[in-house]
């Protein structure tokens, strides 16, 4: 009998074999190529949606997988074992990665020109780095695998990008991103030395002094808040959402973003209480200067692209600050608010691709009366554009809810401000919908089809998880909250 | 029965708006307002149940959001207040839904309209219906986002995507403040349902977080019900289509501020502040909406100012703690100001989209039952002795005059109701009974229209007349109100200002026309103030939101961004290594004494012991 807890290496062995078989398609033979990669992916996220019934709603980390990595016995030195695992909250990140890569595939179908088979095992390494690093538990493992999804990342960005820019944006997402992962590094490097240890599960257990976790975790944090992207940190974002191909985009808003606030809900208040209790009111600020700064900036966009990334600046900054209000609300409210955003915010790329497919341009000035050409995508811009706001029974809604009721919580005034965001995001949700889709029709834009099947199926199922999280939120929240309130210091 | 009715609405509005095509322009017609009429009789029967035999009812549906400290559930509650409301909501949009298959003949998007329609009548009865705040937001937004796509229907339009998104956004300010409140009541009882919280604010005493609360309710509610302050939208929501505008903008959504504070008294009963400050700004509201009025020339922009001063009316009678008549007069002015509307419409159709009122005039020869429905509703507007709106209108100002410390909003209201009766007779001389202004060729096609424009307009007349002798009692119980004892001077008072307005604009329009023509500095400047809505909209614009927008650019993106923060990063990093790296590489540009220099300096550094 087949095992549950073999359901992480069965992801990982079908990852594997995904690989291969893509590269056994010859080069030439685009269409199978496509196929066999849609199919292995595919594959995956069926086995992941069953990992995820198999689900325990009521335990903490399970379906354990424990790889025995480095053992020296002659030196008495061992370093791991790397133990990989589920609970509430990586479950869901592990279900939108595997949902993403499919629908990635699928809307490359047509743009991506060159190197496809290349491009295609980028993407599959890519969700192999990406399950992994949401299944370890280990500190170290967990920066080795953070790290490397730089490189396909970056690849991504650099080669498969859209104009010349794109290698300015790589050079700038790589060097954010780097720099920041050396204080990580360093940090991890120091919680090795004072307790012998990487394991995750034993840190829990383990009381750091107090100055040793203000070190570490200004050293995480660096490198996490360039992930968020945090406020200070975060003009690599817009760059590389710009240059990004489509799939670039979505995987960098749609689980990218997210591990920044995974490894914050992992390290913070779990492993260093002390220090997040010290440096919360700093973060909450920052979350909160994001909020208000981003959605200024929002609202003066000009580049459908980057109005978009800079909306998840905006929109991210609700994370941390949920998340460094430590109650479960803000807890809660993070997790959801990253996959909300996770949901939204690429099915926004994809749709604004959809349009740029069409009409090659990515300014918003350019286009009017989108309506009268194109109903079907604007009654699906219209959904994504009121759920960016927040519309009550969308799922963002939840989440900023939860996260902006953790804040007033915290400190009414911060509240007020926070909630400020509520009409930035309406501005500039509104004026990207309205500009686009309204108006006169414009004689430059060229009568154009409507979304075809593939476009349309490749988006539907992000409108489906969208309502369906927005109307019966608990199915996320309760795995989660258990999964918050298990872990010693989450709750 | 009871979930029932919303489950057709929404049936209704997702057949028309999906299945559109194949239903065809009558269909969609046909079907929404086939549903509408299921469940306007439904919520009959409601009102039977629930008011007539006392027997409220709640239904607990599914479990919505919950954190183990906050649970919520979506849950509906059926009261005399729920009862009365779908009573409104439903008639009001059965008789719009009848007129608009009529108005809108023709257009190729009747089924989009139709479902829009039924949409929003649905999310009004999730607004009133909900048993907690948090659902009844849902409403809230819901309803506000019907409004943005309506106002929107013609999407051509620019005007009309400027004051959709100008509706949209406003609103969205004052739901801050519900959100807030939401907050406040959850960080203080820990609750959302009203079951739980009115039961415990009852018992609780005053205090200042109370107060607060009230206070961010109010904003949520001068948001939606277009208060001073936050009224710029309604005006501009006139670009929407005349229905939209006699369901959405007149008898409905605009009313969901009013309601939600009727459903919030027992807070505002703890928070006698709150109460004052409801109290002043609904009166000022009350004034500032009918001067403007006087002067507009746009037929539904009247109409439009005079809803705001009405709602002005249901808010001071909530400040004054007389609930069930803001509730009473919310549901008389539903049905005299939706007659309004649609008669406008009805105006707006006979004369070929024409909405200025100055080109109008001479109707009355043409359409005279359209002349007939706006003078009825004109009548029950300025609150004429025994018709539907002299019953709630008089009632407020005898209240208010009753609060002697608040004496004043009786005397703003008393104006406002000499105001009021100005407009009226204005807009009902200048359309139809002066000379006659329009081109020939419009006027010859002047017609009134067919059966189903015509039936609601009549319903809705029958109702502007009878539906405040025959229901006030009922409408009373829900909170008992005892007319006030007051001197018959002040009790006339309202009545004679008027039919004083009244005799005004005769005697200005029929007599001395000519004091309008040669106006002096001090008129012309008066008058621009009143034109321009008291410069809200300029103030608004230029100190506020263009700021913002400029400080947006150029301090955030331009200074900051793309400035500072590139400087500090990655292009100052990068400048740094470039400048670095030249210098280094100078160094080594094949000169001896480069060479010398360095092996000198390493030397002595050596011998000094450094490195």
């Amino acid at each position: 009998m087949f095992g549950l807890n073999n359901g992480l290496s069965l992801i990982f062995f079908l990852l594997f074999m995904g690989g291969i078989s893509v590269m056994k398609v010859s080069r030439e033979d685009g269409v199978k190529l496509k196929k066999v990669a849609l199919e292995w992916s595919l594959a995956i996220l069926i086995s992941v949606l069953v990992l995820w019934g198999a689900f325990d709603l009521e335990g903490q980390f399970q379906i354990i997988n424990r790889i025995e990595w480095i053992v020296s016995p002659a030196l008495n030195f061992q370093w791991g074992p790397g133990v990989f695992a589920l609970d509430g909250v990586s479950l869901f990140f592990f279900v939108l990665t595997a949902l993403l890569i499919p629908i990635c595939i699928l809307i490359s179908w047509k743009s991506i020109k060159h190197l496809f088979k290349e491009f295609l095992l980028c993407l599959l390494f890519l969700e192999a780095l990406l399950v992994g690093v949401f299944l370890v538990l280990d500190l170290l493992l967990f920066y080795l695998l953070f790290e490397g999804i730089l490189i396909p990342m970056f690849l991504l960005i650099g080669v498969w990008g859209s104009r010349e820019e794109k290698v300015r944006a790589s050079y700038y997402f790589f060097f954010y991103t780097f720099a920041g992962s050396v204080f990580m590094l360093l940090g991890l490097f120091q919680i090795y030395s004072v307790t012998g240890t990487t394991d995750y599960q034993i840190l829990l257990n383990i009381k750091l002094p107090v100055t040793t976790q203000k070190w570490v975790l200004a050293g995480i944090f660096l490198s996490l808040a360039v992930k968020i992207p945090q406020i200070p940190f975060h003009i690599w974002l817009p760059q590389a959402h710009v240059e990004a191909p489509v799939s670039g985009s979505v995987i960098l808003a749609g689980i990218l973003l997210k591990l920044g606030g995974y490894g914050f809900l992992r390290f913070s208040w779990p492993i260093l209480p002390a220090a997040s209790e010290y440096f919360a009111p700093l973060i909450i600020m920052l979350g909160v200067v994001a909020v208000i700064y981003g959605g200024l900036l929002t609202c003066r966009q000009v580049d459908f692209k980057r109005l978009i990334a800079y909306s998840s600046v905006a929109h991210m900054g609700l994370v941390p600050l949920g998340l460094f209000t430590h109650t479960i609300e803000g807890l809660v409210a993070a997790v959801f608010m990253m996959l909300a955003h996770g949901f939204v915010s690429s099915a926004l790329f994809i749709a604004i691709t959809y349009l740029y497919e069409r009409h090659h341009t990515r300014l918003i000035k350019y286009y009017r009366g989108v309506t009268l050409t194109m109903p079907v995508f604007v009654c699906i811009m219209m959904v994504l554009s009121l759920s960016n706001m927040g519309i009550p029974l969308s799922c963002n809604f939840v989440g900023e809810f939860f996260s902006l009721l953790a804040a007033v919580e915290y400190n009414f005034g911060l509240g007020v401000l926070a909630t400020s965001g509520m009409v930035w995001s309406a501005a500039y949700s509104l004026y990207l919908y309205n500009r686009i889709s309204f108006g006169a029709a414009s004689n430059y834009l060229l009568f154009i089809r409507d979304l075809n099947r593939c476009e349309l199926l490749a988006i539907s199922p992000l409108l489906i998880a969208i309502l369906i999280f927005g109307i019966f939120p608990f199915i996320i929240i309760d795995p989660v909250k258990n999964g918050v309130i298990f872990s010693p210091g989450g709750g | 029965m009871y979930t029932c009715i919303l489950f057709l609405l929404v049936v209704g509005a997702l057949a028309a708006g999906v299945g559109g095509r194949k239903l065809g322009e009558k269909g969609a017609g046909i079907l929404t307002s086939s549903c509408l009429i299921i469940s306007l009789s439904w919520s009959v029967l409601i009102f039977y149940e629930i008011i007539l035999s006392f027997s409220t009812t709640h239904i607990k549906l599914w479990r919505w959001l919950d954190s183990d400290l906050l649970t919520v559930y979506f849950g509906l509650q059926f009261d005399g207040l729920v009862a009365i409301m779908l009573l409104v909501i439903t008639t009001i949009s059965t008789l719009v839904h009848i007129f608009s298959t009529a108005y809108m003949l023709g257009d190729p998007h009747i089924p989009r309209f139709m479902s829009y329609l039924s949409f929003f009548t649905f999310l009004m009865v999730v607004l009133v219906s909900s048993d907690n705040y948090l659902q009844l937001f849902i409403g809230w937004e819901g309803v506000g986002l019907c409004s943005y796509l309506l106002i929107n229907f013609w999407l051509t339009r620019v005007e009309a995507n400027k004051a959709a998104i100008k509706a949209m956004l406003v609103n969205r300010v004052g739901d801050i403040g519900l959100i807030l409140a939401m907050f406040g009541l959850l960080d203080r009882f820990g609750s959302l349902e009203f079951s739980s919280l009115f039961n415990v604010v009852v018992v609780s005493a005053p205090s200042s977080d109370i107060t607060l609360i009230c206070l961010l309710l109010f904003i949520g509610a001068v948001g939606k019900s277009a208060q001073l302050g936050l009224h710029t939208w309604l005006p501009d929501a006139m670009e929407g289509p005349t229905p939209v505008s006699a369901l959405i903008h007149a008898a409905t959504m605009v009313t969901a501020g009013v309601f939600l504070l009727i459903r919030s008294s027992p807070f505002f009963e703890q928070a006698p502040l709150a109460l004052m400050i409801v109290t002043i700004v609904g009166s000022l509201t009350v004034l500032f909406a009918a001067t403007v009025g006087v002067i507009q020339n746009d037929l539904k922009k009247v109409i439009a100012y005079s809803t705001c001063s009405q709602l002005g009316y249901m808010v001071v009678a909530c400040g004054l703690s007389h609930y069930s008549i803001s509730l009473f007069h919310l549901m008389n002015h539903a049905f005299f100001k939706a007659l309004l509307f649609l008669s406008a419409g009805s105006v707006i159709h006979a004369l070929s989209d024409e909405q200025d009122i100055r080109k109008m005039g001479g109707l009355i020869k043409l359409i005279p039952l359209t002349y007939i429905m706006v003078v009825v509703g004109s009548l029950s507007l300025m609150g004429f002795p025994y018709l539907t709106g002299f019953y709630s209108k008089d009632l407020i100002l005898e209240l208010a005059f009753e609060q002697y410390y608040l004496t004043f909003a009786y005397w703003l209201g008393g104006f406002s109701a000499l105001l009021t009766t100005l407009y009226s007779i204005r807009l009902v001389y200048l359309t139809f009974l002066s000379n006659t202004n329009s081109r020939k060729a419009i006027f010859r096609r002047v017609h009134e229209g067919s059966w189903n424009l015509v039936l609601p307009l009549i319903i809705l007349a029958l109702g502007s007349l009878f539906v405040g002798y025959l229901t006030k009692e009922v409408v009373w119980s829900f909170q008992i109100t005892f007319p006030p004892i007051v001197p018959v001077f002040i009790k006339l008072l309202p009545v004679f200002l008027s039919l004083g307005g009244a005799a005004l604009v005769i005697v200005l329009y029929f007599y001395s026309i000519h004091l309008f023509k040669v106006p002096s500095f001090i008129g012309r400047m008066g008058y621009t103030f009143l034109y321009s809505a008291w410069q809200f909209n300029y103030v608004l614009n230029y100190f506020l939101a263009k700021r913002v927008w400029r400080g947006g650019h150029q301090i955030s993106y331009r200074t900051i961004d793309k400035g500072t923060l590139e400087l500090v990063g990655p292009k100052g990093v990068s400048n740094f290594l470039i400048g670095l790296t030249r210098g280094l590489s100078n160094l080594q540009a094949g000169q001896v004494f480069n060479y010398a220099l360095v092996i000198l300096i390493g030397v002595a550094m050596f011998i000094w012991g450094v490195v």
